[in-house]
């Protein structure tokens, strides 16, 4: 009918504080409010702009070879290195030990760095020359003077 | 819980020279250390600074002379920066299954379960 509870001294359930997550309306009997359910989550930039958190990083952008893509001068960009690079991606290289934001261009076995912009030329590695993908950029903030 | 059927040890190789290196791929190659605070002593070496003969904790006015004959780079020690790549991989590592124990600031444990 009843369980047998065995019991002894007591012992503490937990040394640590328990945080409890505050419920924002007071209990009151009667009809619930239908809105007290649906709490709005403000948008977050870092999950609408980062895929992979541990593997992203962000950079500035500084020159102009990027332009026709609307990459700018003092841009900043946000770089996911667990994105396997694929063609026509825009990227973040390493080209002779410096940083360089390109479009990559990897089609039939030709492997080369584009800019967006005419007066920058392609990036083409030499014979035995590694090309070194940094990360893949997901993302452009542009920030506009507001003071 | 059941015990771990194999134990695997995480370790980051020259940790502090290889967080700096992901932002200067110029240093890959290159004998660097990453200096203690006031820029006391070699706390990480490159393999290329180790094949110097630089020893772990090696006071920097030891081995200063390397830098103009060896091109040695030495780097002042940036620990937000270090903390923050720790993070990143002890996350990683701590997604590979439920148990994880991480010993330092390059070093975890972790162990696997037969299923």
């Amino acid at each position: 009918m009843y369980s047998i509870i065995p019991h002894g001294p007591p012992i503490p359930i937990s040394a640590y504080p328990c945080l409890l997550e505050m419920v924002p309306n007071c209990v009151v009997a009667g009809f619930p409010s239908p809105a007290e359910d649906e709490g709005a989550t403000r948008i977050d930039l870092n999950k609408e702009l980062v895929i992979h958190p541990q593997a992203t990083y962000v950079q500035r952008v500084a020159g102009n070879s990027m332009e026709n893509d609307g990459i700018y001068d003092n841009d900043i960009l946000v770089i996911d290195k667990a994105i396997r690079p694929r063609h026509n991606m825009v990227v973040v290289a390493v080209v002779d030990g410096a940083f360089t934001v390109k479009r990559l261009y990897n089609q039939r076995g030709r492997v080369k760095l584009k800019a967006a912009n005419p007066t920058y030329p392609d990036i083409v590695p030499k014979e035995g020359q590694i090309l070194e993908i940094w990360g893949v950029v997901t993302n452009c903030i542009k920030q506009f003077p507001s003071a | 819980m059941p015990a771990p059927s194999m134990y695997a040890l995480i370790d980051g190789n020259n940790f502090y020279v290889s967080c700096e290196r992901v932002f200067r791929p110029d240093l890959n190659g290159v004998p660097v250390v990453v200096l203690s605070n006031n820029d006391g002593c070699a706390v990480a070496r490159s393999n290329e600074a180790k094949a110097l003969g630089i020893a772990m904790g090696a006071p920097w006015f030891q081995i200063k002379h390397l830098a103009e004959e060896a091109g040695l780079v030495a780097l002042s020690a940036n620990f937000g920066l270090y903390g923050d790549m720790s993070d990143r991989m002890m996350s990683l590592a701590a997604g590979l299954g439920p148990s994880q124990e991480i010993y330092s600031i390059d070093e975890s444990f972790r162990g696997f379960y037969n299923r």
